[in-house]
C-alpha cells in the first residue's frame, strides 16, 4: 500500500487528516485511486480531470523527494506527500 | 555600518555570544547586517521581534494598513491597546522596546513589483510573510534579480513551510507553485490559530541567523514542512525548474 499525505486544507475537505492508504504502482494510479474515494478533491488536484495535468500550486514529493513525473513508479510502502502553496502569514 | 557593540549590548547577548557557532565574531556581523521583512504579521512579526533581540543592526520593515482587532491572536508586535493605529509605527514601538540600538526603516505600504526592487534593495538577507501570492511572486522576484538570500515561510490552518531562497543554487518560489491556489482571493482566506505562524517565524529567523554568521544546515534546496495537527513533520528535497520563468536563465551554481 502507499500512504497518501493530503494538505491541511484538503483533510480539511474531506474530514480525515490521517495518511490515505491505496494500492498504485505509479503516482498517477495513487491519485487516481485518492480521487474515486474522493471525488471532491478532483479540481484541487488536477487542472483538468480529462488530461491530468497537476495544478501549478500543487508539489509531490515520494518519501520527502520531489517528483515531477507523474508515471513515476511507486513501491509498497512509499509515503506520498501532496503539498500546495501557502501564503498565510 | 560597522559600529562595534557596546558594553550594553554585549552584557544582553552574553548568553548566545556563548554559543561556539555565534561568538563574539558572529555577534558582530548580526550587528552590521540589513534584513528587510515584508508584511510583519504572524509569520513577519515573529521573525522581527527574534531578530531584534538577536541584536541584528538593521530591519527594514514593509508593512501597509492599519492594526485590526483580527489580527491580535497572532501578531507579536502588537498589542489590543494598538488596535487602528499604523501598522509600521506600532512595531516600530514595540522593535524599539527589544532592542534600543537597532536601526529601524518603515515603509507603510504594501509591497508590490515596482516598489520591491527599490524596498529590498539595501537587504542582506530578504524575509518574506506576506498573506498574498501576489505580493510573494514581487518579493521573490526581486531577490532572484538582486541576487540577495529569501526566506521564504508560509502556513494555512495548522500547516506551513520553509524554504531559503538563493538565485543559481535553489528553486525559486515561481520554480515551486508557478501559479498560486484560485481560491487565495485576499488576505483573509487562511484560517490561523497564533502558534502555527509562530513556529514558522521563529524557524525563518533561525534560518536568517544562520545565512548571516555562517553556521549549521540551511533549507536551500530543501522545504521544511509541519502539519501540526498530525504532527507530520518533513524535510523535503526541492528542486529547480528548468522552464521557470523567473529563475531558468539564472546559471547554475554549485
Ligand atoms: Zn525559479
Amino acid at each position: 500500500m502507499i500512504n497518501i499525505y493530503l494538505p491541511y486544507r484538503l483533510g480539511q475537505q474531506i474530514e480525515h487528516h490521517d495518511p490515505i492508504a491505496v494500492s498504485a504502482t505509479t503516482i498517477k494510479t495513487a491519485l487516481q485511486q485518492l480521487l474515486r474515494q474522493y471525488p471532491q478533491l478532483d479540481s484541487s488536484i488536477w487542472v483538468d480531470a480529462r488530461t491530468q495535468q497537476l495544478t501549478g500550486y500543487t508539489q509531490l514529493f515520494v518519501n520527502q523527494q520531489q517528483v515531477t513525473d507523474l508515471d513515476a513508479q511507486l513501491q509498497a510502502g512509499d509515503q506520498l506527500h501532496l503539498v500546495q502553496a501557502m501564503a498565510g502569514g | 555600518m560597522t559600529a562595534s557593540l557596546s558594553t550594553l549590548e554585549i552584557a544582553r547577548l552574553t548568553r548566545q555570544i556563548d554559543l561556539p557557532e555565534i561568538g563574539l565574531a558572529g555577534q558582530q556581523q548580526l550587528k552590521n547586517a540589513t534584513v528587510a521583512i515584508s508584511r510583519v504579521g504572524g509569520v513577519g512579526g515573529t521573525v522581527a521581534a527574534a531578530l531584534a533581540r538577536a541584536g541584528i543592526g538593521h530591519l527594514i520593515i514593509v508593512h501597509g494598513g492599519k492594526v485590526d482587532a483580527q489580527y491580535l491572536n497572532r501578531w507579536q508586535l502588537a498589542t489590543a491597546a494598538d488596535q487602528d493605529q499604523v501598522t509600521v509605527d506600532v512595531f516600530g514601538k514595540h522593535l524599539r522596546q527589544i532592542n534600543p540600538t537597532m536601526q529601524i526603516t518603515s515603509y507603510h505600504e504594501n509591497i508590490s513589483p515596482a516598489r520591491a526592487p527599490i524596498l529590498l534593495a539595501s537587504a542582506d538577507v530578504i524575509v518574506d510573510g506576506a498573506p498574498l501570492f501576489e505580493e510573494r511572486y514581487a518579493i521573490n522576484a526581486a531577490a532572484i534579480a538582486q541576487r540577495t538570500p529569501l526566506v521564504s515561510g508560509a502556513m494555512y490552518g495548522h500547516e506551513g513551510y520553509v524554504t531559503t531562497i538563493i538565485a543559481g543554487q535553489t528553486p525559486c518560489l515561481a520554480c515551486l507553485y508557478p501559479h498560486k491556489p484560485d481560491y487565495w482571493v485576499d488576505h483573509q482566506v487562511f484560517p490561523v490559530l497564533g502558534a502555527c505562524p509562530g513556529m514558522i517565524g521563529s524557524l525563518m529567523a533561525m534560518e536568517v541567523i544562520k545565512l548571516i554568521v555562517g553556521f549549521g544546515q540551511l533549507l536551500t534546496r530543501r522545504l521544511w514542512h509541519m502539519n501540526l495537527l498530525t504532527y507530520d513533520m518533513n524535510l523535503l528535497t526541492v528542486e529547480r525548474n528548468r522552464h521557470c520563468t523567473v529563475c531558468a536563465t539564472v546559471e547554475e551554481i554549485p
